[in-house]
């Protein structure tokens, strides 16, 4: 496929945006900023006007080689907590209008300069995926723009002004404004539509096969982040149990959040356990996870680094090994004790128990153990607000959550497949 | 009206908005018409309406216009040529006119075709095939098929006027004709096509009427008609074809060309002009339409579509979506450059590429052999196909891959190449291990014989049941021994139980394939040790042409430490196999019955002669005889590298006095050399054992010894010896039985199919034991007969269905890494700066390791495996077949490394066999759609698989060769006039002969002609001159041809035929060994002094067969094949006695009956009956005995050549003597006997027997009064009652020599009984 024009007209994009950088600068009267925008704008057009002569600019082979090498899922977890940190910490910088579009640049300059790789255009550019791609500038947007207003907020109610929602009418008016904007919303929705239907032939696969299996076989993009699980989780835990936990801890949200302040308004410094607990929960274990299976999952559901070709018989050494192998293997130096046949229902499960003891009693320690040492600790303060039942509650679905990204580290680092491995009951975790 | 003038968005900036989004929406509206607008098909579909086909109908018609006005001149050859006023008015002025070469659109279809207004009045329209009953298969649902390729694809179908079977357009190809020069080309232009007519002087030089506009684009110079007789039409040119160069020079436009060669012309000089015929597609016609696409042929599109045959994705309308499928690297580039084509997974059928568009005809055609051309269809409709399937066959590849062709008990789904079931494998175990009694053996000894027919084997079945239970019944009882005390064993019990389940399988429809490789079972008679393990290893060094893969050493693909282990253990295994097949071959019975005491001793000059002659080479090559190229056996050269030692030289001697004593299964025929059968030994020879003689030749040639292999280490032993006892035992018991061998009489030798570690172990029970375990890893047994495999299985997968095999589950391993292929995605093919000219994808530096050398074509291949595609899986696997195991060998036990052989193939074997395992996709249509074949063409097919199984065409010609002349039909000289019977008059119908009257553009008409040409005494073609003195052939006719209206009878003097008017030469089939032999024997024949001549030596080498259906009777020719006699004194070979079976014979009579038209099935002729079963009645008595007469008059008539009874005409040389006349009555049919009598020739164009009843001419009157028709009705009488006759007769001998002395004596009266 050759996407030399779509490039051109891509790093054209970012130098008009980057042209808009200039011109408000220009308006604000901030010389210094106009003259750096206006350099990326000309680096931009430079970028373009050579992709569009059929040498788009490309990040070199040993930058792509290095970035393949070091990015695991580790990485990548790593790195968005990491994100995550600055967020919080280095708020009131980020939202720096300059700060983020040096963020956008820089965004845009290394995706641009990959696009040129077949593996990655391959990846980003196929048909599905498209959405996903729109997504990750989309989310970068809101997450600024919130962050943005709730920094604003958050300076606004320390100088003791109210919110910046506040000051203006709570009413808007149905005609002409509801209306007369929906009506646009509807126009550019069609017309985006009918174009994006146009650029990208809708794909219809082949039917459905039965008796072969998709390599890789990859569910709706929304559904990524689950998939995502099955590879440290038992399915009816993966699929059934987490689900109906998210549901039911979100609905539970409103009963559990003991936090009267921040309704109608952004604001991180009033909120920060619930700022901080929801976008872990929404960016690092949903939105994250559903980019890792969209675009570094491939075939046989390996790890391939973005610029790696997807090569289905890629070899990957990866031993998994259960806690209680650990245990009694590498620990006792002895056989784990098998649940034979000839034991009987009640000698099998003894075996059984006996078997995952470390895993069990781990698991025991962190669901028993850490919500009440939590509670009379950390959150002595939570405990307090929220009376026994709803702390408990809050903190159990809280261990939950944790529990995810605490397994994916073990499985990462130590090769732990399973904490406790009850295929018996199908009960791994 | 809002409430409130406040409103808190800006107002004008939202009406901006607004605005602008609107004219978005505006814009991408018509960008979506425009995108619809411009599909490719509606453009293709309006180009075909507008320009193809008006350009065809006004080419035609001008075409027309021109012919019929050169006909007149010709008619009425004494009036002077109207062809003066040439170019007709008519002509210059509207046919030339561009406006009728291209369609004009009205003002309204002009509208019509506006972007938008299209979809009201649909001038163009979508097309589409739906065919319900052919369904595709959307994996557990049939759904109907629709295939839309003739919205693009619209001249498809489109036949050349008055060709209906050649396209219209083929695909572009340029080439160059050399036009005569217009004068003087009187040698080819007939001379009453007057110069103007010819064109040089009426503005069309070279007769060439150039159109106004080409086809497609305007300016192209481009033919429009050619004018009969001129010099295009003898140079071949055709409307539509475009002129690129004339006399090297680059042809601009149409004036140009007219320019250029009216110059040329006026010069007089010829042109040289360089063409492109044919149109790109999709506006090509299909090729072959005389077998696809067009109503009468037998696949027309409108019930069969087009995916059923090409695959693809019918229900596209885009060239992207339709799955097309390049055919090479070259034509990736192309498609991807022109159309966007991109390697689309969305479907399970990709279109076939072009190379493999033959695949799918297996799809219907399971039998293949009926894919041979013949018939109608006299080209091949698929070679490629039908030559996979023969080395498919040849090669053996279903001994280890089961080719079934069934699905359950009746479902056929494609072609049924299965072993035969193995009984007779499993009776000479039972009969060498001694599980027998003598009355037992006999009915084993039966079955080993005729394992096909299922008496022997019940009945031995039952007896052997019976035993069983005896010797079951005596071991339960505590204190009783008396059954046989081996019995016991439980190594033996298992071998006996599984030798009778063998016997007991009776599947509904066995296979038939017999195993391709000799038979191991004596191999001890035959072979050494040392040759055994070298030939193993390397079948090919050894004996270059041998078939047998290469099993070992082939570790390209391996490194370091597991290569220095695999060379080790092979060389181990290689000793073990050669250890056990000498320890389980058995004794041959017929080794050591002595051979007749030759009187002389053996002379291998002799045997040299012998062997060319004899019909060794019909089937076999060798290395003195560089002109035989025959594959049916092996190579005979240097066998005596081979065949070694004593035993062995008596090996061969059994094998050529009795190969199925050796081989019961062996397609071999046994040549039946008997020092006394062969009468045509020159005198002093008679004495000589001509089987000895051949030996002697045979083994003279000597092949340099092979180097003997190192001996196996005993680690290396123990450590294979303890890998596959571990599979069977714990690994401490492994290592017990590997140092004390397991207790004898235990049953766990049998368990683990290790018989040979019973008891102390020795260093060569190891061997045997690895030996045995080899032979099962590596499946020797589908090729061979080993003792001991009798109820293995083969060790491959099954291939019915292959070509369907869902690709993710081949499994490629890290071969791409093995092929330098992992940075070549496909996606990145048309990027990849390697994939340069060559056309492969390969990126610089990735190795090549093929042994057999690498050939232009490969890039298909590579990027069908980086595509991960079925067609680059088998390339690669026939070509490498390990290097699967690249990267994954070190993780494998040696044991479970990949086991498939390499064959020797060159690049277009293999593609042919790819071919055909491609078409294996188990799809069968529904059975309307299957081909419908009556009794006489399934006799023909049935027939087709045994002469092939035997090569039965390679002495006898199966088929005639067939020429096809174009001559002048006013210039053809007239036939000999023939008097003869008014039944042999031949009938032809009239309009074969108003056909051969019918001319061309060039005034040539075309008539095939069916026989055999001349040969002079080198076997190369015989060159005469014709009348004008320019050379020309001679052609006997065997089939009565039409030529220039008049009627030529077969057998009557040869169609002289000059070189120039032979346009087409079909070789014959089959009779290659007859041909080679011809020469060898008129030389031979002609040295000795024997005068013959050419065509009578035609007489000494197999016959031609084809008329033999017709010929002779089905019953006398079923036991012929089985017991075949010496027909013909004056052969030099006989038929030799084939191992077939009696069902395969009546599978040939039926054949050679359907194939000549003859009767079908047979009912025996009334006359023959009659006179077989009835008594004489002393009044046809009497005519017999006038008959006699004639045929025992020694001076003109049958006695002078013919053996009569027991009287032969003695004294004359070899080569004159003709067949025993005793046999005819049961041997031909009554008809052909009488055609045969009134004019020999007639039916057998080379015979030496003259015409002995010539019609109305009154001969013998003294011997047999009457005229000629009456004595020939009367000798015909005698000759099908002759066995009637002969009961009352004593000797015939005493009436020929009353004849000779009496004269004209009065008959004799019969003898009384």
């Amino acid at each position: 496929m050759d996407i030399t024009g779509v490039l051109g007209a891509y790093h054209s994009v970012a130098a008009a945006v980057n042209c808009l950088a200039v011109w408000r600068a220009f308006a604000a009267s901030r010389w210094r900023d106009a003259v750096v925008w206006a350099l990326v704008a000309g680096g931009f057009a430079v970028a373009a006007a050579s992709s569009f002569c059929g040498h788009p600019p490309s990040l070199p082979e040993a930058v792509k080689s290095v970035i393949d090498a070091v990015l695991g899922p580790l990485a990548v977890s790593l790195a968005c907590a990491a994100f995550l940190a600055m967020l919080y910490f280095a708020r009131s910088w980020l939202v720096r209008p300059a700060v983020a579009m040096a963020g956008l640049d820089v965004t845009l300059a290394l995706f641009g300069g990959s696009l040129p790789d077949a593996d990655f255009a391959a990846a980003v550019l196929r048909p599905d995926n498209v959405a996903i791609v729109a997504m990750v500038f989309l989310l970068g947007f809101f997450l600024w723009l919130g962050t943005a207003q709730a920094v604003e907020n958050d300076r606004r109610l320390a100088r003791g002004l109210p919110p910046r929602e506040r000051e203006f009418s709570e009413t808007t008016l149905v005609w002409p404004d509801l209306v007369y904007t929906e009506l646009i919303a509807m126009v550019l929705g069609t017309a985006a539509l009918v174009a994006w239907s146009l650029l990208l032939r809708a794909p219809l696969e082949q039917p459905a096969n039965p008796v072969v299996t998709p390599n890789p076989a990859k569910a709706p993009w929304y559904f990524l982040g689950l998939q995502e699980l099955l590879v440290y989780f038992d399915p009816w835990l993966a699929g059934v149990a987490v689900p109906t936990l998210i549901i039911v801890g979100l609905a539970a949200i409103p009963y559990l959040d003991p936090n009267p302040r921040g309704s109608g308004y952004y604001t991180i410094a009033e909120r920060k356990f619930a700022w901080a607990v929801f976008l872990f929960g929404f960016l690092q274990l949903w939105i994250l996870l559903i980019l890792i299976g969209t675009f570094f999952r491939g075939p046989n559901w390996s790890f391939f680094g973005p610029y790696e070709p997807r090569d289905p018989h890629k070899l990957i050494a990866e031993p998994n090994v259960k806690l209680s192998e650990y245990f009694w293997r590498h620990l006792l130096r002895r056989d784990p004790p098998f649940p034979d046949q000839a034991a009987g229902w009640v000698g099998r499960t003894a075996a059984i128990l006996l078997r995952e003891c470390p895993g069990l009693v781990a698991l025991g320690l962190y669901f028993g153990a850490l919500p009440g040492l939590l509670g009379r600790t950390i959150l002595r303060e939570f405990r307090r607000r929220m009376g026994r039942w709803r702390f408990y509650l809050m903190v159990m679905l809280l261990l939950l959550m944790v529990s995810l990204p605490l397994k994916m580290l073990l499985r990462w680092t130590v090769h732990v497949s399973y904490i406790a491995s009850l295929p018996e009951w199908q009960l791994s975790f | 009206m809002p409430a409130s003038e406040e409103t808190y968005y800006n107002l004008r900036c939202l009406h901006s908005v607004f605005a602008a989004s609107s004219l978005a929406l505006l814009v991408v509206t018509v960008w979506m018409i425009a995108v619809d607008f411009r599909r490719p098909w509606k453009r293709y579909q309006a180009v075909y309406r507008d320009r193809v086909e008006p350009w065809l109908a006004e080419a035609a018609r001008l075409q027309r216009h021109m012919e019929t006005a050169t006909e007149r001149p010709q008619r009425h050859e004494d009036q002077r040529p109207v062809a003066t006023e040439d170019p007709p008015p008519e002509l210059a002025s509207a046919g030339l006119s561009p406006a009728r070469w291209a369609r004009r659109l009205s003002l309204g279809e002009r509208l019509l075709r506006l972007p938008g207004l299209e979809a009201l009045a649909r001038p163009l329209a979508i097309e589409q095939l739906w065919l319900p009953e052919l369904p595709v298969d959307y994996h557990f649902r049939q759904v109907g098929r629709f295939d839309r390729c003739t919205t693009c694809h619209w001249g498809i179908d489109r036949a050349l006027p008055e060709h209906p079977g050649q396209p219209a357009w083929g695909p572009t190809v340029i080439f160059e004709v050399e036009l005569p020069e217009s004068q003087g080309a009187a040698g080819q232009v007939p001379p009453n096509a007057s110069l103007a007519l010819s064109g040089a002087a009426a503005g069309d030089p070279y007769g060439i009427v150039l159109a106004p506009n080409g086809v497609l684009d305007d300016g192209v110079p481009t033919v429009g008609a050619i004018r009969p007789r001129s010099p295009a039409a003898f140079g071949g040119l055709r409307p539509g074809d475009i002129l690129l160069r004339v006399d090297r020079t680059p042809v601009v436009g149409r004036d140009h060309a007219q320019a250029i060669l009216c110059n040329l012309a006026s010069q007089g000089k010829a042109a040289r002009i360089e063409v492109r015929r044919g149109l790109p597609h999709p506006f090509c016609s299909h090729p072959r339409l005389d077998l696809f696409v067009s109503e009468k042929s037998p696949h027309p599109a409108s019930r069969f579509g087009c995916t059923v045959c090409h695959d693809g994705q019918g229900s596209a309308t885009d060239f992207r979506f339709a799955s097309h499928t390049p055919n090479d690297p070259g034509q990736r580039r192309q498609w991807q450059q022109h159309y966007g084509w991109f390697w689309s997974e969305d479907w399970a059928y990709p279109m076939r590429p072009a190379r493999f568009a033959q695949s799918n005809c297996l799809k219907c055609h399971f039998d293949v052999v009926d894919l041979e051309p013949g018939g109608r269809f006299l080209d091949p409709p698929a070679p490629k196909l039908l030559e996979g399937y023969h080395r498919v066959r040849q090669l053996g590849c279903f001994g280890c891959h089961e080719i079934a062709g069934f699905d359950g008990a009746q479902r056929r789904v494609g072609p049924d190449l299965r072993l035969e079931p193995l009984y007779h494998e499993a009776a000479e175990a039972l009969l060498a291990e001694g599980f027998l009694d003598s009355e037992t053996a006999a009915l084993a000894r039966q079955v080993v014989r005729r394992p096909e027919e299922p008496e022997a084997r019940r009945r031995l079945l039952a007896s052997l049941k019976e035993a069983n239970q005896t010797v079951e019944g005596s071991q339960k009882l505590p204190n009783v021994k008396k059954g046989p005390a081996r019995a016991e064993d439980p190594v033996r019990r298992a071998r006996r139980e599984a030798l009778l389940a063998v016997l007991e399988n009776e599947p509904a429809l066995p296979g038939t394939m017999r195993k391709v490789g000799p038979s191991l079972r004596h191999i001890a008679d035959k072979l050494d040790a040392a040759f055994i393990a070298a030939f193993v290893a390397d079948p090919i060094a050894v004996r270059p042409a041998s078939r047998m893969p290469r099993l070992f050493g082939l570790d390209a693909h391996l490194q370091g430490s597991t290569l220095q282990q695999t060379r080790r253990l092979e060389a181990a295994e290689l000793r073990a196999i050669a250890e056990f097949l000498l320890a389980a071959s058995q004794p041959m019975d017929s080794l050591h019955t002595s051979p007749p005491a030759a009187m002389e001793r053996a002379s291998a000059d002799r045997g040299k002669r012998l062997f060319q002659r004899h019909g060794c080479l019909a089937c076999h090559r060798h290395a003195d005889f560089p002109e035989g190229k025959a594959t049916q056996g092996p190579d005979l050269t240097a066998l005596g590298g081979k065949l070694r030692g004593p035993r062995a030289r008596a090996w061969l001697s059994a094998w050529l006095c009795d190969p199925t004593g050796y081989s019961p299964r062996t397609t071999m025929p046994n040549p039946l050399l008997q020092p006394a059968s062969d009468t045509k030994m020159p005198a002093g020879e008679a004495s000589a054992d001509p089987v000895a003689d051949i030996a002697a030749y045979l083994l003279r040639s000597d092949s340099t010894a092979s180097k003997p292999l190192p001996e196996p280490t005993d680690e290396d032993l123990d450590f294979l010896v303890r890998q596959q006892l571990a599979k069977t035992f714990s690994p401490a018991l492994a290592d017990a039985y590997l140092r004390h061998g397991i207790p004898e009489g235990s049953a766990e030798a049998a368990v683990a199919d290790a018989g040979e570690l019973a008891g102390p172990i020795t260093r060569a029970k190891k061997l045997r034991y690895l030996g045995r375990r080899a032979i099962r890893k590596r499946g020797c047994y589908g090729c061979h007969d080993v003792p001991g495999f009798e109820d293995a299985q083969p060790i491959g997968p099954p291939l019915a269905g292959w070509g369907r095999k869902e690709p993710s589950l081949l499994d490629f391993g890290q071969v791409h890494r093995y092929l330098g292929l992992h940075r070549a995605a496909p996606h990145q093919w048309a990027q990849s700066p390697q994939a340069g000219q060559n056309g492969d994808p390969l990126p610089a530096g990735s190795a090549e390791r093929s042994p057999v050398g690498q050939a232009a074509d490969h890039g298909f291949y590579l990027e069908a495996i980086a595509a991960g595609r079925r067609e680059g899986f088998l390339w690669q696997k026939l070509r490498q077949p390990r290097s699967f195991d690249y990267a994954r060998a070190e993780n494998k036990p040696f044991d479970e490394q990949l086991q498939m052989g390499q064959f020797a193939l060159s690049d277009a074997d293999r593609e042919a066999i790819i071919t055909f395992v491609l078409g294996l996709v188990a799809e069968p249509p529904p059975p309307t759609r299957l081909p419908q074949f009556d009794a006489r063409r399934r006799a023909l097919i049935e027939g087709r698989k045994v002469l092939d199984k035997y090569a039965c065409s390679a002495c006898h010609t199966m088929e005639l060769e067939r020429w096809t002349i174009e001559y002048d039909p006013a210039k053809f000289p007239e036939p000999p006039p023939v008097e003869d019977y008014p039944f042999l008059k031949p009938q032809l119908p009239a309009s074969l002969l108003a056909e051969s009257l019918k001319t061309d553009v060039r005034g040539l008409a075309r008539t095939e002609l069916v026989g055999m040409p001349q040969y002079n005494a080198q076997g190369q073609l015989e060159e005469t001159e014709d009348d004008e003195g320019n050379p020309a052939y001679a052609f006997l006719l065997w089939e009565p041809a039409a030529i220039a209206g008049k009627v030529w009878p077969a057998g009557s003097a040869g169609v002289v035929v000059p070189q120039k008017q032979l346009a087409q030469r079909r070789p014959p089939w089959g009779g290659e060994f007859a041909r080679l032999l011809y020469p060898v024997v008129l030389n031979e024949a002609r040295s000795a002094g024997v005068s013959a001549t050419v065509l009578e030596a035609w007489g000494w080498v197999p016959p031609p067969l084809v008329h033999e259906g017709s010929a002779v009777q089905p019953a006398w020719l079923h036991d012929y094949l089985l017991a075949p006699y010496v027909i013909r004194p004056a052969a030099v070979l006989r038929m030799p006695r084939y191992n077939l079976s009696a069902q395969e014979a009546a599978r040939l009579v039926e054949y050679f009956a359907a194939r000549s038209g003859a009767e079908f099935p047979y009912a025996s002729d009334p006359r023959s009956q009659q006179a077989r079963q009835e008594a004489l009645d002393p009044a046809r008595l009497a005519r017999h005995q006038q008959a006699m007469r004639l045929v025992t008059d020694r001076t003109t008539y049958c006695a002078k050549c013919h053996l009569v009874g027991d009287f032969g005409p003695g004294g004359q040389n070899v080569t004159v003597l003709a067949p025993n006349l005793q046999r005819v009555g049961r041997r031909f049919r009554p008809e052909y006997v009488r055609r045969w009598l009134a004019n020999p020739r007639s039916v057998l164009p080379y015979t030496a027997m003259p015409v002995n009843f010539p019609p109305g001419k009154q001969m013998g009157q003294d011997l047999l009064p009457g005229t000629s028709a009456e004595q020939l009705d009367a000798v015909l009488d005698l000759l099908l009652d002759y066995e009637g006759y002969l009961r009352s007769r004593v000797s015939i001998r005493a009436m020929v020599e009353e004849s000779l002395t009496g004269g004209a004596a009065p008959p004799r009266k019969p003898a009384q009984k």
